[in-house]
């Protein structure tokens, strides 16, 4: 998916809103994302990763700590991003 | 090592959850208050309708991240749709959009011309949502052009929101965005929802403001030309008139020849209501010259009991014509701070009320008392005295007592100089007040002034500004006393 890395940044960014420091923890411990010290996104993908699966992954951890809300400022934050984008690229748990 | 509690696990995720809501929905909060304080911030500055149409929508495209935006105003006397204010959110694209973009920014619809979806807004009052460019420029702009900007903007949709206030539509908010509506933020959608309300607010403000401005620019004009008017026919009738006087009273005197009963008492009549006009014309340049602010008054230190001394002198001669006695009593009091020609007329109109309303062999007496701060000069009576009910009417202007016509017809009274005496005594920061017991019980004239010193002078110099000339072409007050 072109712009992962712009639509991960929203996400993590809209969640900061909301959590705080908090929200740049959860990030960190999903496989193929790295957050530098001042905050920014760098997506570094393996071959056999899926950016959908990331963006799953990411979207999940928040959930499972906070619940559908969380789900929600997630999306909300993917309209926001500005990228243009086709629903088949969401993972299922953003459509 | 304890085991985890599944029960407490569930609880403190369900603490987890509803903390975090409550976290988002101040989020939300957040930044809609974040714009609803920029546009506060407009309402709060006084600006004109392009200008605040102008920062409205910039703040607006900025901060929710639209593409462009438009605000166009109901023009009800011409019966159009205006377009006043625009903004995109980057530089024009392409040169050769110029052209376009200035045509719009000119734009004027015919509330007629439902066709166009910002015209059908105003009329259904509902917002309106189209994919197309075109439907809002039409007939200024050709479709193919519309279709050109609208792909060079990058505006997939536009939404057209009524902006009211009152039960009235004032224009049409156009936001241009580069999604569809349904793919807004709740963040946007709540923000959006408060902004279209205060976009009613502030529009109305401006419209409000500049209306007050031109009647205000409006009523100065006015009350300027009624001063010149007052003025200049002041100044035009009164040379005639004196003309007039002088010659009647060159007649009553013989110096034309002996003249017969009839002819003395038609002029005498003359005479005296001749009189009357130019007093009555020099009270009302008075009283326009103390309203307008134009009458000079200059504070210094005055021996009241002398001043008072110097106006008896003065009316002695009359008030020994009508057989009636003005007595001072002389006690040491302390100088006030007062414009001594200004305290003079004042005196001048009391004592000649006096004059005029005490039968023959009666008494007008002048006192003094000092009352802390300020000294009260009394004028009492032994007149006609005043009925309680008429006590209000006597210092506006002409407020007369009823049945006083006859006299002040034969003695020249205007019905001006209580409510000039009053202006004047206002102006030296006293009072005038009016005691009368009845009808033939006299009455007694009080007015207060301030015990002169430098502080009490500049209070009253700074009170009174724009209540006073400061000096430049001296305007004084007209003598129209006794």
């Amino acid at each position: 998916m072109k712009d992962i890395d712009v639509i991960v940044q929203s996400i993590i960014t809209h969640q900061r809103e909301v959590l705080g420091p908090l929200a740049v923890d959860q990030a960190k411990g999903i496989a193929g994302l790295t957050i530098t010290s001042d905050g920014k996104v760098k997506i570094s993908l393996k071959k056999d990763t899926d950016s959908k699966n990331l963006l799953s992954d990411l979207v999940k951890k928040y959930e499972k700590l906070f619940g559908r809300a969380s789900i929600e400022v997630c999306k909300d934050a993917i309209k926001e991003s500005g990228v243009k984008y086709a629903d088949s690229d969401l993972p299922d748990i953003l459509r | 090592m304890a085991k985890s509690d599944p029960k407490m696990n569930t609880v403190l995720q369900k603490i987890n959850e509803q903390m975090y809501e409550r976290n988002v929905e101040l989020t939300v909060k957040n930044k809609t208050l974040s714009v609803q304080r920029e546009l506060y911030e407009i309402i709060n500055t006084t600006l004109g309708i392009k200008e605040t149409a102008e920062r409205l929508v910039h703040v607006i495209t900025r901060e929710l991240d639209f593409r462009g935006g438009s605000i166009l105003l109901v023009n009800r006397k011409e019966k159009t749709l205006d377009a006043v204010a625009s903004a995109s959110a980057h530089a024009h694209p392409l040169k050769k959009n110029v052209p376009i973009m200035r045509r719009l920014d000119k734009m004027r619809f015919r509330l007629s011309d439902r066709h166009n979806m910002a015209v059908a807004v105003v009329h259904t009052r509902k917002k309106l949502v189209t994919r197309h460019m075109f439907d809002i420029v039409t007939p200024h702009v050709r479709h193919a052009e519309a279709e050109v900007l609208q792909a060079q903007l990058n505006i997939q949709t536009l939404a057209l929101y009524p902006i009211k206030f009152g039960g009235k539509v004032l224009g049409v908010l156009v936001l241009g965005m580069d999604k569809l509506v349904k793919d807004l933020s709740r963040s946007e959608k709540e923000t959006l929802k408060e902004v279209i309300e205060l976009v009613g607010i502030a529009l109305e403000q401006a419209q409000t403001y500049i209306a007050l401005k031109r009647a205000n620019q409006r009523l100065k004009e006015l009350d300027q030309m009624k001063d010149d008017f007052v003025s200049v026919a002041s100044h035009e009738l009164r040379t005639p008139m004196t003309a007039i006087k002088s010659y009647l009273w060159m007649a009553l005197a013989g110096k034309g020849g002996k003249l017969t009963d009839k002819q003395k008492y038609y002029l005498d009549r003359s005479y005296t209501s001749t009189d009357r006009l130019i007093k009555l014309v020099n009270d009302m340049l008075n009283i326009s010259r103390i309203e307008s602010g134009r009458l000079t008054v200059a504070y210094e230190k005055v021996d009241i009991v002398k001043l008072v001394e110097e106006v008896r002198e003065e009316v002695l001669p009359r008030a020994e014509e009508l057989k009636l006695n003005v007595m001072i009593e002389k006690p040491k009091v302390s100088e006030v701070a007062a414009d001594p020609d200004k305290i003079k007329e004042v005196l001048f109109n009391l004592i000649g009320n006096s004059l005029k309303f005490t039968e023959a062999g009666g008494t007008i007496g002048i006192f003094f008392e000092e009352r802390g701060e300020e000294i009260v000069t009394s004028v009492k009576d032994s007149g006609k005295g005043i009925d309680v009910q008429d006590l209000p009417t006597l210092f506006t202007k002409f407020g007369m007592v009823e049945g006083s016509y006859a006299t002040n017809k034969k003695a020249s009274g205007t019905g001006l100089g209580l409510f000039i005496s009053k202006s004047i005594i206002e102006l030296h920061g006293g009072e005038i007040t009016l005691a009368s017991e009845g009808v033939g019980k006299g009455s007694t004239f009080s007015f207060s002034l301030p015990v002169y010193s430098p502080a009490v002078v500049k209070k009253l110099l700074r009170k009174n500004s724009g209540k006073i000339n400061k000096g430049e072409e001296k305007k004084e007050i007209i003598h129209t006393g006794v």
